[in-house]
Order: C-alpha cells, then sequence, then structure tokens
C-alpha cells in the first residue's frame, strides 16, 4: 500500500480546519501587534491590581506561628545531630490575616533548608498561597529539587482556608551558591483568591463539570491555570497543589505579583515578603563517607571503575568511569538534547541511567523535602570510556544505611509514552557499596569498604521465567523467551532455578576487602 | 524566523497537521482546537527551535502534545450531545484497515502513521515523539504484527 493510498484511509483536510489556521496565522499577527485576543479562549477578565507593598523583615506580629517542620523532619530522618543545629527564626511578615513566616533554617555551604510557613485568614474563603523563588543576595536561588515549581518554572500554590487549614509549613530546600558567610534572604509568598470551588481532595471529583482542574505536581497532569478561564471547579489531587500556569517571565525577570492575578481563574491579593539581612552558616562537623582508592568491577560487557566517593549529610559526588571493548554508542543530538547530561547509552539497551538506591531498594533521590536529590552526568573520557557523576544535594540520613546500591534507573511499562526501555528491572543490581562508619569521638570519616556483587535478599525482586525453563531471568524476553512470567527472586530459587547466563551472567562483581582500602582523609 | 516563514511551513504542512491530529482525536472540532491550540504555542516558543530546518518534526510534536492534552481533559469531561460536533466522513475504501490501524494503541498508530503514511524517517518519528530510534523500530515492527495478525 502506497503513501498516498494511506492517507486517502483517513477524511479530507476539512474546510472548517483550514479556515482554522488562517483565523490563527491571523491571530499570531495581531499578537505581534500586541492586540491579543484569542478566538476560542474567553477573553481575560481585568487586572485587579491591588499591589500591596509589603511591610519588610521583622514585622514579628502576635499572630506567629512558630513551625518545627524542619528540626521533626530531620528527627524523623533520624538526623538527630543535625536537628540540634537548626537555628529558630520566627520572623513573621503578617497583616490582614495574611502571612509569612520563616520558622528555622539550617546551613552548610551551599546548601540552605528554611523552614516557613503560610497562614491565611479565617474568614471562611479558600485562598491559593505559595512561595516564590527566593532571593539570595539580590539573585534568584535555585531549589535542590523541582518541587515548588515545574521545569516550566512555574510557581506550586496551596489552598489554604475555607475547608482547608488554614496554614501550611513548607521545607525549602536552595542551593544558595553564595561566596559569602553571611548571605540575605529575600522571601516573598503571594496570596490569591478565586470564584472558583475548590474542592477538597477527599470529594470524588472525577464526574464534576464542565471540566475539572487537576495539578498534582505530575507533568502530565500539569494544566496551565491562566489559560483555562472556563474550568468551573479547582480540585488538588493527593499532595494538595496547584500550579499558577507558566510564570517563568515574571519569575526571571523579578517579582511581579500583579501578573499572578492576570487570570480569571486567581485573583491578586496581597503579598508579604520577608527581608532577612544575614543567616550565618551553621553546621558543626559531619559524617562524611570520604575515600578515593579506585575500585572495579564489571557489569554486563563493562568495567566500571569507582573514581571517588565522598558523602556528608549534604552532599554526594560518586565518579564512575564506565569502559567497554569498542565503546559506547552515542546518543543522537536529539536525544542529548533532550535528556542532557544524565543519559548513557549502552549497547544492548536503548538508553538508561545509572541512579543509586538506598538498602531497601528506594532511590536516594525520592523527592521528599530533605531527603535528597541525585543528578547524574555523562562526559567523555580518555580512550572511549564513559564518566558517570552522580552530584547529590541533600540531606542523606547517613548514619542510617551502611550499604548504597547502583542501580539501572528505567521508566515503568505505565509510561512507555516516554519510551524508555522497560527490559531493565529495579532488581538489576549494577553493584552494591558497602560503607562504614566509625562513630567515634575522635572520628566523623566513614570509609567505602567494598564493591561486591548482588545476593539475593539484597533488596526486592522480580525476575522472569517460564514454568519449565531451566533459568531465571531479569529480562522478560531474554533470548526470545515466550511467556515467561514475573515472579520473585525467592520463588525461582525455591523452583530450583539458576541465574541465566546470558542476561545476569555478566552481572559478576570483583568483591573487595576491606583491607584493599585504607581510610582517605 | 519570520511570521510569513512560519505561515509559510505551517500551510505546506497543514495536511500531516490534520491526519496525525485526527488520527488521535478523531473529532473535528478537538482538530481545529489543537492545531489553533499548537500553532499558537509553536509562534510563542519559536525562539525555542534552534534549527529550523527541524522545524516539521517540532511542530508536529507540539501538535502531539496538544492533542494528547486535549485527550486527556476530554477523559475527564465526558462529552454531552450537545457538545458532539458532527463528524466528517471517513472513505469507505479499505474500512477494515482503517479499523485495524485506529484499534491499534496510540503508542503504536502514531509511529506507523508518522513513517508510513507521512512519510517521515524513523529519526524524525523518533523526534516528535520523544522517543528513541529503536524504540520507533520497536514499534513499528509491534504495529504491522498486530495488524497483520489481525488479518490473517
Amino acid at each position: 500500500m502506497t503513501r498516498k493510498e494511506l492517507q486517502n484511509l483517513f477524511p479530507p483536510v476539512p474546510g472548517h480546519f483550514l479556515d482554522r489556521i488562517d483565523q490563527t496565522m491571523e491571530e499570531i499577527e495581531a499578537m505581534n501587534k500586541k492586540s491579543v485576543k484569542r478566538i476560542r479562549r474567553v477573553s481575560r477578565p481585568v487586572l485587579i491590581a491591588a499591589v500591596l507593598i509589603v511591610a519588610l523583615a521583622g514585622t514579628a506580629l502576635a499572630m506567629a506561628i512558630h513551625s518545627r517542620l524542619l528540626k521533626d523532619t530531620l528527627k524523623d530522618l533520624s538526623v538527630e545531630e543535625l536537628a540540634e543545629q537548626v537555628v529558630d527564626m520566627t520572623s513573621v511578615n503578617a497583616q490582614d490575616g495574611f502571612s509569612l513566616s520563616l520558622d528555622e533554617y539550617i546551613r552548610n555551604g551551599d546548601n540552605l533548608f528554611l523552614s516557613c510557613t503560610l497562614k491565611v485568614p479565617e474568614d471562611g474563603k479558600t485562598y491559593l498561597a505559595g512561595i516564590m523563588q527566593p532571593l539570595i543576595d539580590g539573585k534568584i536561588a535555585s531549589y535542590h529539587i523541582i518541587r515548588y515549581f515545574d521545569n516550566q518554572s512555574s510557581m506550586i500554590v496551596y489552598p489554604l482556608g475555607g475547608a482547608f487549614p488554614a496554614n501550611r509549613s513548607l521545607l525549602l530546600p536552595l542551593n544558595v551558591k553564595s561566596a559569602d558567610d553571611d548571605l540575605s534572604l529575600d522571601l516573598k509568598a503571594v496570596f490569591l483568591s478565586t470564584d472558583r470551588p475548590i474542592v477538597s481532595e477527599s470529594v470524588d471529583v472525577e464526574s464534576r463539570q464542565p471540566e475539572t482542574l487537576y495539578a498534582d505536581g505530575d507533568p502530565e497532569q500539569w494544566i496551565d491555570l491562566m489559560e483555562y478561564p472556563e474550568i468551573s471547579a479547582l480540585a488538588p489531587r493527593k499532595s494538595g497543589v496547584f500550579y499558577t500556569g507558566e510564570s517563568k517571565e515574571w519569575l526571571n525577570n523579578g517579582i511581579d505579583p500583579e501578573a499572578v492575578g492576570n487570570t480569571s481563574l486567581a485573583d491578586y491579593v496581597t503579598t508579604r515578603e520577608l527581608v532577612i539581612p544575614e543567616l550565618k552558616e551553621r553546621v558543626e562537623r559531619e559524617l562524611v563517607y570520604n575515600d578515593v582508592k579506585e575500585h572495579s568491577f564489571t557489569w554486563r560487557d563493562m568495567s566500571i571503575t569507582v573514581e571517588g566517593i565522598r558523602m556528608t549529610h549534604f552532599d554526594l559526588d560518586l565518579r564512575l568511569r564506565l569502559e567497554r571493548d569498542g565503546g559506547f554508542p552515542r546518543l543522537d543530538a536529539d536525544q542529548e538534547q533532550e535528556w542532557p547530561d544524565r543519559v548513557v547509552g549502552i549497547p544492548g539497551y536503548d538508553f538508561m541511567f545509572l541512579g543509586l538506591a538506598y538498602p531497601d531498594g528506594s532511590p536516594v533521590h525520592n523527592y521528599e523535602d530533605l531527603s535528597g536529590t541525585v543528578v547524574c552526568g555523562m562526559e567523555d573520557g580518555d580512550d572511549g570510556s564513559l564518566i558517570y557523576t552522580f552530584k547529590g544535594n541533600g540531606i542523606f540520613p547517613l548514619s542510617t544505611f551502611d550499604r548504597l546500591l547502583i542501580v539501572p534507573e528505567y521508566w515503568s511499562p505505565a509510561e512507555e509514552e516516554y519510551g524508555y526501555d522497560t527490559r531493565l528491572d529495579a532488581g538489576d543490581i549494577v553493584a552494591t557499596l558497602e560503607l562504614t562508619t566509625d562513630h567515634g569521638p575522635e572520628s566523623r570519616e566513614a570509609k567505602l569498604i567494598a564493591i561486591r556483587d548482588w545476593k539475593p535478599g539484597d533488596a526486592p525482586q522480580t525476575v522472569y521465567a517460564t514454568d519449565r525453563g531451566t533459568y531465571y531471568h531479569f529480562t522478560p524476553d531474554c533470548g526470545g523467551m515466550m511467556n515467561s512470567k514475573a515472579i520473585s527472586i525467592e520463588e525461582a530459587l525455591a523452583a530450583g532455578k539458576p541465574a541465566c547466563p546470558v542476561c545476569i551472567g555478566g552481572h559478576n562483581s570483583r568483591v573487595s576487602t576491606e583491607d584493599d582500602y585504607s581510610l582517605s582523609n | 524566523m519570520t511570521e510569513s516563514v512560519f505561515s509559510e511551513r505551517v500551510r505546506a504542512l497543514q495536511g500531516p497537521l490534520w491526519r496525525i491530529a485526527w488520527a488521535i482525536l478523531r473529532n473535528s472540532a478537538d482538530c481545529d482546537d489543537a492545531i489553533q491550540e499548537t500553532l499558537l504555542r509553536a509562534w510563542n516558543r519559536i525562539g525555542s527551535l534552534r534549527d529550523e530546518t527541524a522545524f516539521d518534526a517540532w511542530l508536529m510534536r507540539i501538535l502531539v502534545n496538544e492533542c494528547k492534552d486535549i485527550l486527556r481533559r476530554r477523559a475527564r469531561r465526558p462529552q454531552t450531545p450537545m457538545e458532539a460536533a458532527p463528524e466528517l466522513t471517513a472513505p469507505e475504501e479499505n474500512t477494515a484497515l482503517r479499523d485495524s490501524i485506529f484499534a491499534l494503541p496510540l503508542s503504536l498508530r502514531l509511529p506507523l502513521l508518522l513513517h508510513y503514511m507521512e512519510g517521515y524517517s524513523v529519526k524524525e518519528t523518533a523526534r516528535m515523539l520523544h522517543l528513541p530510534e529503536t524504540t520507533v523500530h520497536w514499534r513499528l515492527h509491534a504495529a504491522r504484527k498486530r495488524i497483520r495478525d489481525e488479518w490473517n
């Protein structure tokens, strides 16, 4: 069948489609002449522009809400020694029932973790409130993790008041990149109102008409609020957050709260700002995993060398060198543009990331507020090798684990639209880094003592096997295997099945001994 | 890219844009909305297009994303009879093949149509769908196999 014949399976391009293209092009032309008007969309309402220039920092009023969120979270992470070093602030800017308070902070070098609280009047109304990207020494600070802004730089706001709690405490993990020991912080909160009913999380919102907004942090659920004036109800889901819509411009060009209100969905109400002239660094010496010896192991057809590991409560640096006969296939330019610095091509796999996991299999970068995010980078090494680096920021509860797993990351079959290779299994551990600590009073260093092979029981495992098959496999279609079933590793071993020499056979590591590695400072 | 060049490139693509929108949405009113939103988004972000030779793939990618957004919104907003627009009639020939194609999941249908119907290379299709080329190859294979199996 020819291409033309295939095209003939479809209705011909209708006139109204062509008309819409014409109209849109005219609209674009008009837009360029600053005469913006959408064809389909309802025109935007008049800006409600009651921009209040707010009082500066230190307007500590009687209604202070002092949250211990940071301290409590650190204790939950079993990082008591850091919890003791958290600085109490209780700096509040409150007026007319709208308040922003900075409750606590902890700072170590470039890492600054703030705990602050937003509050709205208890007048029965529901407001949307969020914290704008903070300024450190006059420059916009970046978050360790994309939690309060999505990758479009849309601010997240939370429903407060009415059926929702009137206040909400937030943890802000910032990368401050300040050269100074003392740094200044400018924190702003914006408060919005909406005439749309906000549906509480407990209500079944699926059937609401004509359109219910979900905005729960999932990019797939992301909807630009500014673009949907026809939405009749707003419904946060799960984490109870909304995005304010695309706002990169006003975030990057300074803070312009009026822009937030320029929509019929949510109108600007007010801003509260806190300026803290100096935040001091105050963290005493912390536990460090520090090892610069080279340790090599193999995984599949690759030789991997750990060239260095350094991990503190706040930072992680792990450097691997990957080598392979014949080198590595490179991603094409588009893929590299799409996933810059995060992807490595591996023969037999479309591409993959290497990730880090705690001993229970949970990822180190699990997007919790403080528990750390890790970004992987790839660069060319010598002689066709690849240098794979992990750089992490966050608070890592070092004293609570003694092993780190290097695992291939993948996207689940449910996310097949993104096309990540689903043949990798979360249990397909590349290596286990064994760590040891010295909790004695004289030393706070720890070290990497060994890299060892994966063993059953290290982490929850799913493998694949057929009823009559000899082996169990990590890949469901290894060697063209058909009708494989996902079973646990324990079931496979109980059935007497050994590991497949093809898809698991290359999964051996050279076990190192502690004697090989001396403590490095 | 100037506005006139943008307009020219868009008009040259109107057939593929329509067919891909239709292949995803199967509703002409939604297709109209999708193309409008696509063109507005594309023009607003034209500065992010580094390589003008990649315009077709870039625009098609925005269209596909917009169509998927519409699908998601539609899933949450059951259509009432009032909202349903009168649909176009497709040609009578090869209805069985058309039904087979539309029975494919979107993840297989789109690569199939972009590659075989619109003539984009695997590399271009991969670029449009945010997929690795090998995944596109696999999906083309899977789509062909499903249609062949159904016909057999």
